[in-house]
């Protein structure tokens, strides 16, 4: 490689890291029913910044959870197009968009979703192993030990309380170093106290590990600690709001 | 790499039980495939030893014209033994006393199974030995000695030969069942038959070559022998022949491989049902791994390493407990039997892995597809992927398994369809029910908060889940049903066969005027007897005037003649009889008017089997030689005729207009009991030109052997229960792993536990009644039709399981239910809503 196109490939590569690793544009899914098409979202247009905190908030059947399924490439989109660190997913077909999880995606849900037959540190492990990656241990341990369940690494999740279990799906979205979590109700199903213990979690570790966060709730105060909030409102997008601790120098949003 | 986690989702998946259904369905199916074949197997093989006895050989080739020495020398390079038998009637001569006897010459090879029963004097008790009477010797039977007058150490004259009289011969092995020359016969060795100078050319006589060795050997050297066969020589096994036990032997193996069937069925239904259940709950599983970022590739490597390895184990398992089963099932079988079993080949092992295999491929197949299919999108959409569930490939894919399983085990494609067909129907009566009950229910609007609306709410609520649940249930219990009906048929039939009280002794060339004093003997000494029927042997010699060939020597190129009336050889015996015998049925024409007089045509009605051996059809003209003298004798029915049964059976009834025609003995049967013996020889002696056949020791026989295979089928039966009730525990068991969500949210709303266990109570006796009722109901259909089709039996149908099957299902399968859900009851709702996960 010549000096000179190294030189670019630097430039280049500082260009991405400050530009969107999310992009939104004219996003639109509908889906046929008996009573013909219905949209459940209509022309979405946002984008979010490498290491940005975003909540996406909205009424039930707003079309919150459906945008986030289209953000991590787990449903296609009708129209318009996601692109996830310059992919457009919309080019990848379902193999390709697994892999794009594998390797650049964590997720943490309302209902943990943990695989009951493995051990809370085989949970953790388990997107290292389907990447074929298999030193995870050490570092899967050390989520655990961070999430404060280094005591618990052999117990099954129907061992482990609700908010036990929450914690090990957060260890488990963070395995892997993933450039972007989502985050769906992670604190819905858990009480007060829990919620909040998972919520900082959450977002401590997002901190420590320079993750961009996409969380969907309809928590006014979860979604107040993100950087921006996006209002969905039957299908569109009604607003973007700042957080409390919004850095107004990271954010360029152009709702279209 | 994937594998390691494979292994170790496997493991995990293995301890938590989530295997355990689908392992023991297969483990099953290997297991009832590998007991039942093996049992069978060894089973039939026996039966087919002993029944060789009746023939004193596994195969025998027979002709009235002498057979080519070449095809026995042959024989010996296909490593059979062999012996060779000639019949031929000849003159005995002693004490001035001249009688007609039947004699049997054989090599010293004869019998090649079997024993020959013989009494060093006629007093003294019978035993067995393996040889005939070596050279110069000669055995008589017990008839004999009284009409010649002669004992032991005496000479005979039996042609042109003297011989010494050395044993009284009571019975060969392959001994006419029924006979009328039965008690004038003569064993002689086959090297004096030259002595003799009976047989001329021209005699009549009749060869017989005896083979024994392995199955594969004689089918070798059949395949050899077949192309050289002449029209007149005939390849016979014990199943072709028609011995009274041929019908119990077939019904018995007949019964063994339904009962395979039924197994494999049984364990085929646990299989199909418990991969699909796996399969769902895998789905989250699944969704989570693509979700995080597993390839498809990678997720279908891991299930079919599971789906492989589950199948690996349960085989193996499968087969270990099959062994030990088959193992102590043979060990209790012969200790009963006291005889030995012969081991089974290969084929029960090859057999039981590959449907094994089969099972665990095609009802996994659809299944796991499925579940390759599951959209990640599951982990946010909680119910994607649920309309999966009832896939009709699914079923068909099944339900073509199922055929073709059972069609492979089976060989048999008419029994594989009436089976096939009847469960079918028991899938589609169950479908309406389920359908009805849902409809019915929903306009019911019952009370709420009883137990049995919560019940009747639940069936409809599931009314497709329990359609499949009806259809195992139905299904389990329709083929126990039916097993145990049929067992008990077969098994009163046979008893049937030879009732209390019938006929052990035949009394036979009774002349007319002898018929009065011998009813006298009967009625002084209380003896049971049955009429008197005159006999007289008779050959066919025409059919429509056109004579039937039965040349002594005849030429190559004629031998296309004797192919058209091909099949008659001996002269059968002969009567005429006013009415029906009890065990005959007309299968063409009508039996014979009460009207007909002397001037009219004389009538025959004849055993249908001889219709398409003589190709006769109805008014054709057979004329008779009786005692050379021509008798024109019109056909007017056909007769099938029960062999079975242990009473006389005619070839050839003529009409009662026949009386007075020709010179007839008369035949009885009677019931001689030990307390007769005395009287009886007194009657013999002062009378000696009737003859008695002894048919206790046949009679004994056939029971011993009816016994036998009674326990043997008894046996089959329980290992097929078994399955059965595993089949419906495992069924229970997985529903009511369904019900553990609605029992927790029941619990968690606060029902008492009374109210939960007599709703589940209440549902599983529904179920179980309307599973037992249809099963009922279609078992006895295909009852009828498989008695018909397979047994040759008239169908027939059985009412009490009608009741029977609703009660024992309603009972069993709510029991089972009743238990478990009491046992889940017992753990506190933390525990169970913990496990729900």
């Amino acid at each position: 490689m010549s000096v000179v196109s190294q030189v670019e490939n630097q430039k280049k590569t500082q260009l991405d890291e400050s530009s969107n690793i999310i992009q939104v544009s004219g996003l639109t899914k509908s889906v046929s029913t008996l009573e013909g098409s219905l949209t459940i979202l209509s022309d979405i247009n946002f984008s979010v910044k490498s290491g940005e905190s975003v909540a996406i908030v909205g009424a039930s059947g707003s079309g919150k959870s459906t945008l986030l399924s289209l953000l991590a490439g787990l449903d296609t989109a009708t129209k318009g197009d996601v692109i996830l660190d310059n992919q457009a997913l919309s080019s990848l077909d379902e193999e390709d968009r697994a892999q794009l999880r594998a390797e650049k995606i964590g997720f943490v849900f309302q209902s943990f979703m943990l695989v009951q037959s493995l051990t809370a540190l085989e949970n953790v492990m388990l997107p290292a192993e389907l990447a074929g990656d298999h030193d995870a241990k050490a570092q899967a341990i050390e989520l655990l030990d961070k999430v404060g369940l280094s005591h618990r690494l052999e117990h099954y999740p129907s061992q482990l309380s609700g908010g036990e279990q929450q914690r090990v799906a957060i260890a488990r979205a963070f395995i892997g170093s993933p450039k972007i979590l989502f985050a769906d109700e992670p604190s819905a199903n858990l009480d007060s106290k829990n919620g909040h213990l998972i919520e900082k979690l959450l977002f401590d570790l997002n901190k420590q590990n320079g993750t961009t966060l996409v969380l969907v709730t309809h928590d006014e105060h979860l979604a107040k600690q993100c950087q921006r909030i996006i209002h969905i409102e039957g299908g569109q997008l009604e607003k973007i709001s700042d957080g409390v601790t919004v850095d107004t120098t990271k954010v360029t949003t152009h709702v279209g | 790499m994937w594998v390691k986690l494979a292994f170790k989702l496997f493991s995990r998946e293995f301890r938590r039980g989530e295997l355990t259904i689908i392992f023991a369905a297969i483990a099953l199916a290997v297991l009832t495939v590998f007991s039942l074949s093996s049992i069978t197997e060894r089973i039939g093989l026996n039966i087919i030893q002993k029944s060789s006895d009746f023939i004193a050989a596994d195969r025998r080739l027979s002709s009235n014209h002498p057979i080519d020495t070449q095809l026995l020398s042959k024989a010996n390079e296909f490593d059979l033994e062999t012996a060779k038998l000639i019949y031929f009637d000849s003159m005995l001569f002693a004490n001035d006393e001249l009688v007609l006897g039947s004699v049997k010459a054989t090599t010293q090879a004869y019998p090649l199974r079997g024993k020959i029963s013989i009494k060093d004097e006629l007093t003294s008790e019978p035993y067995d030995v393996s040889t005939g009477p070596e050279v110069g010797s000669i055995w008589l039977s017990e008839g004999l000695f009284y009409t010649l007058n002669v004992k032991i150490g005496d000479t005979v004259e039996l042609g042109a030969g003297i011989f010494n009289i050395e044993k009284v011969l009571v019975k060969e092995p392959d001994a006419p069942f029924f006979s009328l020359s039965g008690n004038k016969r003569v064993l002689l060795n086959y090297a004096d038959v030259p002595k003799t100078k009976a047989i001329q050319p021209g005699s009549r006589a009749f060869h017989r070559y005896l083979y024994k060795g392995e199955e594969q050997q004689l089918t070798d050297y059949y395949a050899w022998l077949k192309p050289q066969l002449k029209s007149n020589q005939d390849w016979q096994g014990i199943k072709d022949r028609q011995s009274p036990l041929g019908k119990n032997l077939s019904q018995a193996e007949s019964y063994l491989l339904l009962a395979g069937l039924f197994g494999i069925m049984l364990a085929a239904v646990a299989m199909a049902v418990s991969a699909k259940r796996y399969c769902e709950r895998q789905y989250d599983p699944v969704a989570m791994m693509k979700t995080l970022g597993g390839s498809r590739r990678v997720i279908r490597n891991i299930f079919l390493l599971h789906l492989s390895l589950v199948t690996v184990f349960s085989v193996v398992v499968g087969l270990s407990i099959g062994y030990v089963l088959q193992t102590i099932g043979a060990d209790y079988l012969m200790s009963f039997m006291g005889a030995e079993l012969p081991t089974a080949g290969a084929r029960p092992w090859l057999l039981s892995i590959l449907i094994g295999g089969i099972c665990a491929l095609m009802f996994s197949l659809k299944p796991l597809l499925d579940l390759f299919d599951i959209p990640p999108l599951r982990v946010l959409r909680r119910n994607l992927g649920d309309t999966l569930a009832i896939s009709r490939i699914h079923v068909a894919l099944s339900l073509i398994t199922i055929f073709a399983l059972m069609w492979l085990f089976s060989g048999e494609i008419v029994t594989t369809l009436i089976l096939f067909a009847s469960t079918l129907l028991v899938i589609a009566i169950l479908f309406a029910i389920s359908r009805l009950l849902f409809a019915a229910g929903r306009s019911l609007g019952l009370r709420p908060g009883s137990s049995w609306s919560l019940a009747i709410a639940t069936l409809q609520k599931r009314a497709n889940a329990n359609a499949i649940q009806l259809i195992s249930f139905a299904l389990a219990i329709k083929l126990m049903l039916f097993l145990v009906v049929l067992k008990s048929d077969i098994i009163d039939d046979w008893q049937q066969q030879v009732p209390e009280g019938a006929p052990n002794m035949f009394i036979i060339n009774i002349g007319e005027q002898e018929i009065s004093p011998i009813k006298q003997f009967f009625t002084e000494n209380n003896i049971i007897h049955e009429d008197f029927y005159p006999v007289f042997r008779g050959r066919v010699d025409a059919i429509n005037d056109e004579p039937l060939a039965r040349k002594v020597s005849k030429q190559e190129g004629e031998e296309k003649d004797e192919e058209e009336r091909e099949g008659v050889r001996r002269e059968p015996n002969l009567t005429w009889l006013a009415d029906l015998p009890e065990s005959n049925e007309i299968t063409e024409g009508e039996w014979f008017s009460s009207e007909l007089t002397s001037e009219d045509d004389i009538e025959v009605s004849v055993f249908d089997g001889w219709q398409d051996r003589l190709n006769l059809k109805l008014g054709d003209t057979i004329t008779l030689l009786v005692d050379e003298q021509p008798i024109k004798v019109k056909v007017t029915s056909f007769r099938k005729v029960d062999w079975a049964s242990l009473k006389p059976n005619f070839v050839m009834v003529l009409s009662p207009n026949m009386a007075g025609k020709v010179p007839v003995t008369y035949f009885s049967a009677a019931q001689i009991k030990e307390q007769h013996t005395k009287a009886v020889s007194q009657l013999l002696q002062r009378y000696p030109t009737i003859s008695m056949i002894d048919i206790k020791a046949r009679i004994e026989q056939a029971q011993s052997i009816i016994a036998q295979v009674s326990i043997a089928i008894g046996f089959v039966l329980s290992i097929v229960l078994i399955s059965g009730a595993l089949v419906l525990i495992s069924q229970v068991q997985a529903s009511l792993a369904e019900r553990m969500q609605e029992v927790v949210i029941l619990r968690t709303l606060g029902a008492k536990g009374r109210l939960i266990k007599l709703a589940t109570l209440y549902e599983f006796v529904l179920l179980g009644a309307i599973a037992g009722l249809v099963a009922a109901v279609v078992s006895d259909v295909a009852l009828f039709i498989i008695q018909q089709q397979l047994f040759n039996v008239d169908g027939r149908f059985h009412f009490y399981i009608w009741l029977l099957g609703p009660m024992s299902g309603a009972i069993f399968v709510s029991a089972i239910g009743y238990f478990m859900v009491a046992r889940t009851m017992r753990q506190n709702t933390q525990g169970l809503l913990r496990k729900l996960g």
